[in-house]
């Protein structure tokens, strides 16, 4: 587990700049928000997606959350067909806080090109990578 | 204060509902691919009309029909929070910064920074009790005397807000959707309760162009930036006409499908900050019908009706005093409701204890 500023990212995965993170499973790839996202986020009170089924594009919307009357949305990491997604999330968008990286996970897609589109994530072992990354997000944050 | 960064000021004016409510989504979009500054819009709106939040179902929240028989138009914007009825009474601030060193990216940062500015126009202008409460409301005397709400559109922060010069309470109680009318005179009631304006505050109220030039002072001085008087470009009309607006009259951007997190039995109002009004039925032997105003966790005033028979059945008025000011709390509910029917000797055929426990406990669940 990599710790940056008392967030936490585990090595195994991928992070989309977008505040998405990644993990290979079996051709197909999990999503969900990071530690950081999600703090910075607050208490999530509603989560909306794509329907499972749809075409998505990296970059591109995915889904939206609320928090305090605060709408962010949620970017697709990896292009391809969402096959799956997380139907206790939908009911209990929290869980996204309590547990980003586990219970958390918001969709599955089935990537469409992986090979390229991995190599624009940053990678949970770039240790150095991830903290430049963060560091300028905190610093937009104000934090 | 040095001045860190230089920003444009817009006054829209009285314009209609829909550029009210979302001309600046074309102003972010243009923000966001770095086609227009950083941007402050003001305005009254020009017609009365009613805004949902982003997450909302219409057909829950909103009573169509009459909006549609007293021409009211139904405007759903991008920011989140609840429905509202809006005129011109009230004046709308509207920011629209990307990569800006004074508007945080963190949520509640966000809005503790920006909402002091309203905090402080509310002061100079003499609701010298106007505060901030966390997360994102602005009060006096313990009353909102503000709406605010936020949004990312693409890279640009979006945060929304008012000042209420006044509020046509009556109106406002009657665009919601409520399962009966006593919800509705509970949910009006609580709203003059729970919800101030200028007009209550003040002998008399500031005029919008006050309230304009104060705000304008005081975003300034507080945030370290300074505005400049602008216009609307021509992209930016284009894009509102073009694109956005199209989109924010369909039907289907109106009659959007709310998230299932937000799917409740029941039905609950939003009247301030942590104030609701809810109202519950829960099916035992009989049905229960709870309807209550809640602050927190905490009941501040409940009614109990439903089709079962209580005897004596003035013993249900005493249950709903012994209710008020305890917190929707499983355990303490036991204590009180076990030692009511103990106390009472009361009979409720089809009615146990553990279902008015329980009927509780899912009134709960709209909070």
């Amino acid at each position: 587990m990599v710790k940056i500023d008392g967030n936490d990212f585990p090595e195994n995965l991928y992070y989309h700049r977008d505040h998405m993170w990644v993990k290979i499973e079996d051709g197909l790839i999990r999503t969900g928000y990071n530690d950081w996202a999600q703090k910075a986020a607050g208490k999530l009170l509603s989560l909306k997606m794509k329907r499972a089924g749809s075409l998505v594009e990296q970059g591109k919307t995915l889904g939206s959350i609320e928090s305090g009357k605060w709408v962010g949305s949620l970017k697709v990491p990896i292009s391809g067909e969402l096959v799956q997604v997380n139907e206790d999330a939908l009911k209990t968008p929290s869980i996204i806080n309590k547990e980003p990286y586990a219970k958390g996970w918001v969709a599955v897609i089935k990537p469409s090109k992986l090979d390229s589109e991995i190599k624009t994530l940053i990678p949970g072992t770039d240790k150095l990578a991830l903290e430049t990354w963060i560091k300028d997000e905190k610093a937009k944050a104000k934090l | 204060m040095n001045i860190l960064e230089q920003w444009r000021y817009i006054d829209l004016g009285r314009p209609n509902p829909f550029v009210a409510q979302t001309f600046y989504e074309a102003v972010a979009e243009a923000v966001s691919n770095d086609k227009s500054p950083n941007t402050l819009i003001m305005l009254n709106p020009g017609a009365p009309y009613v805004c949902i939040g982003y997450h909302q179902n219409i057909n829950v929240e909103v009573d169509v029909k009459y909006c549609e028989e007293n021409n009211l138009p139904i405007v759903r914007r991008g920011q989140g929070g609840g429905a509202t009825y809006l005129d011109g009474n009230q004046v709308f601030y509207q920011i629209i910064a990307k990569n800006s060193e004074v508007v945080p990216k963190q949520v509640d940062e966000m809005f503790r920074r920006l909402l002091a500015v309203t905090v402080k126009v509310y002061q100079r202008l003499g609701v010298t009790s106007a505060k901030y409460k966390p997360l994102n409301d602005v009060v006096a005397n313990g009353k909102k005397i503000s709406g605010n709400g936020a949004s990312l559109h693409d890279k640009a922060s979006i945060l929304v807000g008012n000042f209420i010069m006044d509020m046509d309470f009556d109106r406002m109680a009657r665009v919601l959707k409520v399962p009966n009318e006593k919800f509705r005179d509970k949910m009006a009631k609580s709203m003059q309760e729970w919800v101030t304006t200028l007009k209550r505050e003040l002998i008399e109220v500031p005029s919008p162009e006050i309230i304009k030039k104060v705000y304008v002072e005081e975003i300034q001085r507080i945030l370290g930036i300074k505005l400049a008087k602008s216009e609307i470009t021509q992209e930016e009309w284009s894009l509102f006409n073009n694109k956005l607006l199209p989109i924010y009259t369909s039907r289907e951007w109106l009659y959007m499908e709310a998230p299932y997190s937000t799917r409740h039995p029941g039905r609950a109002v939003k009247i301030a900050h942590d104030v609701k009004v809810v109202e519950v039925d829960y099916k035992a032997g009989k049905l229960i019908r709870l309807r209550a105003e809640v602050k927190g966790k905490e009941i501040i005033d409940i009614r109990i009706t439903g089709d079962f028979f209580a005897t004596p059945k003035e013993t249900i008025f005493q249950l709903e005093e012994d209710l008020k000011g305890k917190k929707l709390e499983e355990t303490q509910l036991q204590s009180t409701i076990t030692r009511f029917y103990a106390e009472t000797g009361v009979e409720t055929p089809g009615i146990t204890p553990e279902d008015v426990v329980q009927a509780l406990m899912k009134l709960k669940t709209l909070l």
